[in-house]
This record gives C-alpha cells, structure tokens and sequence, in this order.
C-alpha cells in the first residue's frame, strides 16, 4: 500500500504513526504496521482499517473499522418475483415488515424506486398495504401482463390529476410510468385542512402527479411491504416518515420532495428535516441482503436479457419446406433459398423478438399489390407492448388498387373487433396504423385523423430507397417511427389487447389493403423497445439484412457510436452492426478511467474480462449473420461503464 | 461541505488528501472528493463518510463508514 500522509513520534522508544495508507491489497500492509495507522483499502470492495499494534516479524493485529459498502448515490434494487399463484401463492413475497406505530393519524410520506423490467407480472401484487381495512397502497393491476403503472388504491377521489400521468376509476388512481429504468415515487400524505380526512400527493421521479383527498382519517396501521401476491417488480430504498408532531414536519418535507429524486440519483435523505422514521435500503451485491423467498442464492439485479428466437419455416405452395431458426444467444434466423412459389410462414417454437428474412429469387419479398399476394403468418399478436420494425420499399403503380390503403403487418379484418395492430399507408395520402381495432381506437389514419399531426405523404417513401418503420406500445402509449425518426405518438387509451387472427404480411384480412413494393426483415418483440436514448435507433441503423442484392445501408459516417449509461440501466445491451457485413473491425471499450479494451477481427464467442476489478464484459460475433453485438453488462449497480462502439 | 483540515500530497502524480469536511448534505460532495477524504456530515442524522477514489465527471466514490451516535 502507498502512504499519503505520515505523522509519528516514538514513545518510550516505540513509534506510533498518524498515518493514511491505500491499496488494493490490505495484506501488503502487514508487516510494517504501526500502531495507529489507518488504512483505505480501495478497490471493488473498498474497507477501513487501523494497525492497534506495530508489527513485529510474530505478530501484526489491522483490524477491519468498517466495510464500505453504502456508497452515496447508489439505489440498490431487490425483486419481488412473479411466481406460482398470485391467489394461492406467498412464493413472490420479498420481504415483510410491520411497524405498529408507522403510520400515524397525522400522516406520513415513504419513497421509495423501483424498477419494471417490462416482463409479464402477476394481476394484484401488493407491493405496500396499510393493513388497515385492507387499504392497498400500491398494488401491480395488470391481468395480463405489466403496463407499466402503479395503482394507489383506497385513496378516494383525486381533486387534480396530470391526464397525462395519472388516470382516474373509483376510488384509486393509476400512475403509468416507464419500464426499463429508475422511477421514483414519493407519497405525502397529511392531515386535510378541515380536519375531516386525509389528503395525499403523489410525485413520479420529482414530479408532482396528482393530489386525492380522502373521505376517511389516516388510520394507525401497519405497512406491510410486499405481502401476499407476487408483484415482479424491483425495490429499493423505501423511506419512510411519520408525522409524529405538528411542528410542519410533513410540508417542510413535502418541499423537498423534488429533491429526493435529484435527477435520476437519490439524495440522502439527511437533507430532509427530519431522518426516516423506517428504512429499507435493499441490497443485491452490498449491504444487507433480501433474496426472493425460497431463492436465496439467486440475486435479481435487473439486467436486459438477450432475447431468445422463434424457429421458423416457409410452406411453399409446391411443397417446398425451408426452415431457418435462431439460437437462444440471439443469432437471427436467416434463410437463403431460391424459391418461386407462395410461400406461407409459420413458426415452431416460443420466444421473441420475431424475425423474418426471406428471399424470393435472391431478393426481398415482392408484392404485386394483386389479390393473392402478400403473407399469412401464424404470429398472433399477444396483447401488451409491443415493438414491430419493418424494413420496405413502396412501389407506385397504374394499378387503381393502389389508391386504397395497403397494408404492410396486419390482423385487421373487416367488420368486427379482430384487429389489434396494423399498419400501412396510403399512396398520395401517408402511413396509416390502428391499434387495438377500428371500432376501438384508430389511432392515425394517414398520419392526420385522431392526432392532428402534420401528413408525411408515402410519396416521400417512393425514392427507390429502402425506409425503416418502427410501431411501438408501450401502455397505452403508441409511437410511430420513420427512418429512426419518432413520426407520431398517441396515447390510445385502451392499450392493445390480445389478437385472434393471426398476422397477414402485405395485406389484411380477406384478401384486402394489398401492398405492391418490398419488404425485408420484419421483426417483432413482445416488449417495448422504446427504452433508451438509441434502441429504436440502434433498430434502425442496423440496417436489413445483407443476405439480398439491392441493401442500402445506412451511411457509415455514423457509424454505431454510444455511450452507455448503464447504471441506471438504460442501455446495458449495445449492438454494433458492420456496415461492410464482414465482423467487427475496430471496438472499444472505455471503462471510466480504466485501461481500453481493444476487440479486433472479433469472431465466434469471445469472452474477455478488463484487467480491473471483476466486471463482466461479454462480446461475441455472429459472422455467418454478418453482424456483431457488444453486450456490456455490470454486476452493481454501483458500476458505472461508459462505452464507444465503432464498426 | 466546509473544509476544516487539509494535508495532502502527490504520489505517482496523483493527488492524495487527509481532509475533513463538514455540512449538512454529503451530496454537495460528491463533485469534488479526493480519495482518501473524510466527510462529517452534521445535521439531523450525522454520519461519517470516507471517499474511496477520487470523483470523475460520471462518478464518485464516496462511502459510508458509520451513522453517528450520541453517546
């Protein structure tokens, strides 16, 4: 260890040291110890200690003052899991704590983050509850899946809501939030200013979301904290206060409450008036362990996962089969075969995202825009989020068909409910796309009905140039992309329901809507990818596959350049696609102040570690694919990894 | 935070403190630690706190050694 600062004298002829050593190595501190000394021992499991005997070639006595695990800034996530029986089941459980005294009839405020990774979550996990006549204070709503809200229940009937934020139905309200990343969500509440009730504020990441006044007094009651059902969701560092006097405790913090979400980081909570009555700081890797119940090995820092693949097979009409599938890694599927025939497309077995790339004489599909053309899938949409990204070229024609709206992905049928997505345009008019049915919600129609967004006529789309269309639903968020380029948003109100009717390509239901171009590589994930700063971008930038003549990439000046920001989650999963479709030529890593890490000529699986501490990086390359991908994931939240790709 | 001492070097042409500072949030701190500095925070809740490396513009290292408690 190297010292920093020194300080000693000798005493009856023994020498005692003020004196500060770091290192990463405690053990090198040992056999020149004295008495007094301190040491920081630095490093991916930082410890203080101090020398309370000077060394002698017998003997040496350091001992550990403190471990110092509870790094300021750091929200640390335990998951309430989503298994068995929410009805029958105590599996989800993560922790219970009950406080006989923590909520007072004078009101109290807890905060607390959390983290949806966006999967499928069990309908009624009660995440907080006042075991007061049952009042679930936060509860996951969704039968079918998470949709990214939190229901705060029991509160009675808000007095101001943000509609954006916040919807209203009975006594409760739902706040929708963004899955994939840090939320934030502190609630005060206090004595109502009649004396009659209680009122309460709700803020999302800082923001001030909505105000409910209630009908009955805030009960003294437990909280209990994960209770019961399985949520599938991650906490951490729940605080609470209670209002224990009326000195203005709860409006002085109620002031501050911006300031606890401090811009995505968590402030200490000592700037408040007044320190937690109650808190959980929950940690996976530092500081007090809570394991999901019944696992107590596994730890669930939340990580995007690479998402796993369909296989796939194409029928041809004269018998002809051709399969292609991916791996569990994430390899895409591809399929190059010469085939004349139509082709319909299945697929074998479950997982996402959804790719399709199929050649027709070596090319892309082409669709006359005739009846009988386009492709039945047997993708039926799931219901929830959902991302669709479709590469095509539209083609004008003298066919008087061509004037109608076609459609390019498609459940839509005619006169009923069956559509749940769908999306195409309209020649000399612009894109068009329903969500959840037209007797539901039509969200665009040629990018001007419902919205009121400018038109982007198709005809821009006529240049003999490969264009990129991205749909996304998250919620009941619905976005529309063009060329990586966000083109429309609208929130639909009822979200996206599970589909019926299986997925036509090219056209709709009974043979209508018929699109005469080309289109490549359509791909589906059963999530929403409208995550990150770049992830629709990356989508985009990949480009179609190469494995077909006339692919128009995008310009190389660009390149995949990112920078991730992974501790907050946003973007631990970056792909780096070749412009020149043979590997990765040049990447690099910079890992804070650490040393580079070069990858070259990348082929195959290839897992390196960086000389420093104990992260985790994990690169591979998928040269039959022709395309490479770079995951960069932290072990900590506390590690923070900025990266720059270049392909 | 205030700064009440100060004792620093450079080794290997870095630069090391022995400093303690004081005040009310030990987030005001996090801009600027030096590995090695110690951190009163005051107020309310006081706690000790050490930085284990020194702050980059993305980051900080600043830990929690104890609470404080009044004997």
């Amino acid at each position: 260890m190297s010292e920093i600062n020194h300080s000693s004298q000798r005493y009856q002829n023994k020498p005692f040291a003020i004196k500060v050593r770091t290192g990463e190595d405690i053990t090198k501190a040992t056999n020149d110890a004295i008495c007094g000394e301190v040491y920081l021992e630095t490093g991916i499991a930082p410890s203080l200690y101090i020398g309370n005997k000077t060394s002698s070639e017998a003997e040496t006595s350091i001992h550990r003052i403190a471990d110092l695990t509870q790094k300021v800034g750091d929200v640390n996530l335990a998951h309430i899991g989503n298994v068995g029986d929410p009805s029958t089941s105590t599996s989800g459980k993560l922790y219970t704590e009950t406080d006989p005294t923590l909520v007072t009839d004078k009101g109290f405020v807890f905060s607390f983050w959390f983290y949806d990774n966006g999967e499928p979550a069990a309908p009624g996990g009660q995440i907080f509850k006042s075991n007061h006549q049952n009042n679930y204070i936060l509860q996951s709503t969704s039968a079918s899946g998470s949709t990214g809200s939190l229901r705060f229940a029991s509160w009675a009937t808000l007095t101001e809501y943000d509609p954006d934020k916040v919807s209203v139905s009975g006594t409760s309200y739902t706040v929708k939030y963004q899955t994939k990343r840090l939320n934030n969500i502190t609630h005060v509440t206090e004595e109502s200013a009649d004396g009659r009730g209680a009122q309460v504020s709700s803020y999302l990441n800082g923001e001030l979301i909505g105000h409910a006044q209630t009908r009955f007094f805030i009960y003294p009651a437990d909280i209990l904290l994960g209770v019961g059902n399985a949520s599938n969701i991650s906490i951490g560092d729940v605080g609470f206060w209670k209002d224990d006097d009326t000195s203005g405790f709860i409006r002085s913090i109620e002031r501050q409450v911006p300031a606890i979400y401090n811009n995505g980081q968590m402030s200490d909570w000592m700037q408040l008036a007044q320190a937690p009555w109650h808190y959980w700081k929950f940690g996976e890797f530092v500081g007090q362990d809570v394991p999901d119940e019944g696992t107590a090995s596994t730890n669930h820092m939340i990580l995007t996962g690479q998402a796993k693949q369909r296989t796939y097979s194409l029928d041809g009409a004269d018998g002809t089969n051709y399969t292609f599938s991916g791996d569990a890694a994430g390899t895409d599927p591809t399929l190059n075969a010469v085939v004349t025939d139509t082709l319909t497309f299945t697929n074998n077995t479950g997982g996402h995202p959804l790719a399709i790339s199929k050649t027709v004489n070596s090319k892309d599909m082409i669709f006359s825009g005739n009846p009988g053309s386009g492709i039945t899938t047997d993708y039926i949409i799931k219901g929830g989020d959902i991302t669709v990204s479709a590469w095509l070229k539209p083609q004008a024609s003298t066919n008087s068909a061509d004037t109608d709206t076609f459609h390019i992905f498609s459940d839509y049928t005619s006169g009923g409910n069956e559509g749940r997505l769908a999306f195409g345009g309209k020649l000399g008019k612009g894109w068009y796309a329903t969500v959840n049915g037209p007797t539901q919600k039509q969200i665009w129609s040629y990018g001007s009905e419902s919205t009121g967004t400018e038109t982007i006529p198709i005809a821009n789309m006529l240049d003999g140039n490969w264009h990129n269309l991205i749909v996304t639903v998250n919620g009941t968020i619905a976005k529309f992309f063009l060329d990586g380029s966000l083109a429309w948003e609208v929130d639909t109100v009822h979200g996206i329901a599970a589909g019926t009717l299986p997925v036509k390509i090219g056209k709709s239901w009974g043979d209508m809507y018929l699109f005469n171009g080309e289109i490549n590589s359509i791909s589906i994930w059963e999530t929403n990818q409208d995550v990150g700063d770049n992830i629709l971008d990356n989508i985009y930038r990949q480009g179609i596959p190469n494995d077909f003549a006339g692919t128009t990439y995008p310009d190389a000046s660009f390149g995949v350049t990112k920078e991730l920001d992974v501790i907050n989650f946003i973007d631990p999963v970056l792909n780096a696609y070749d412009k020149s479709g043979v590997n990765i030529k040049y990447s690099t890593i910079n890992q804070g102040d650490n040393e580079q890490i070069l990858i070259e000529e990348s082929s195959g699986t290839l897992v390196f570690n960086p000389n420093y501490g104990e992260h985790n990086y994990f690169c591979k390359a998928h040269p039959t694919t022709m395309r490479g991908v770079i995951n960069v994931l932290p072990l900590m939240s506390s590690q923070k990894i900025t990266g720059i790709v270049r392909t | 935070m205030q700064d009440i001492n100060y004792s620093g070097n450079h080794l290997d042409d870095k630069e090391f403190r022995i400093k303690v500072s004081t005040g009310g949030d030990i987030n005001n701190a996090t801009g600027n630690a030096i590995v090695g500095e110690m951190f009163l925070e005051t107020g309310a809740s006081p706690a000790f706190y050490i930085a284990a490396g020194t702050s980059t513009m993305e980051d900080s290292f600043i830990y929690k050694i104890a609470d404080i408690t009044e004997i």
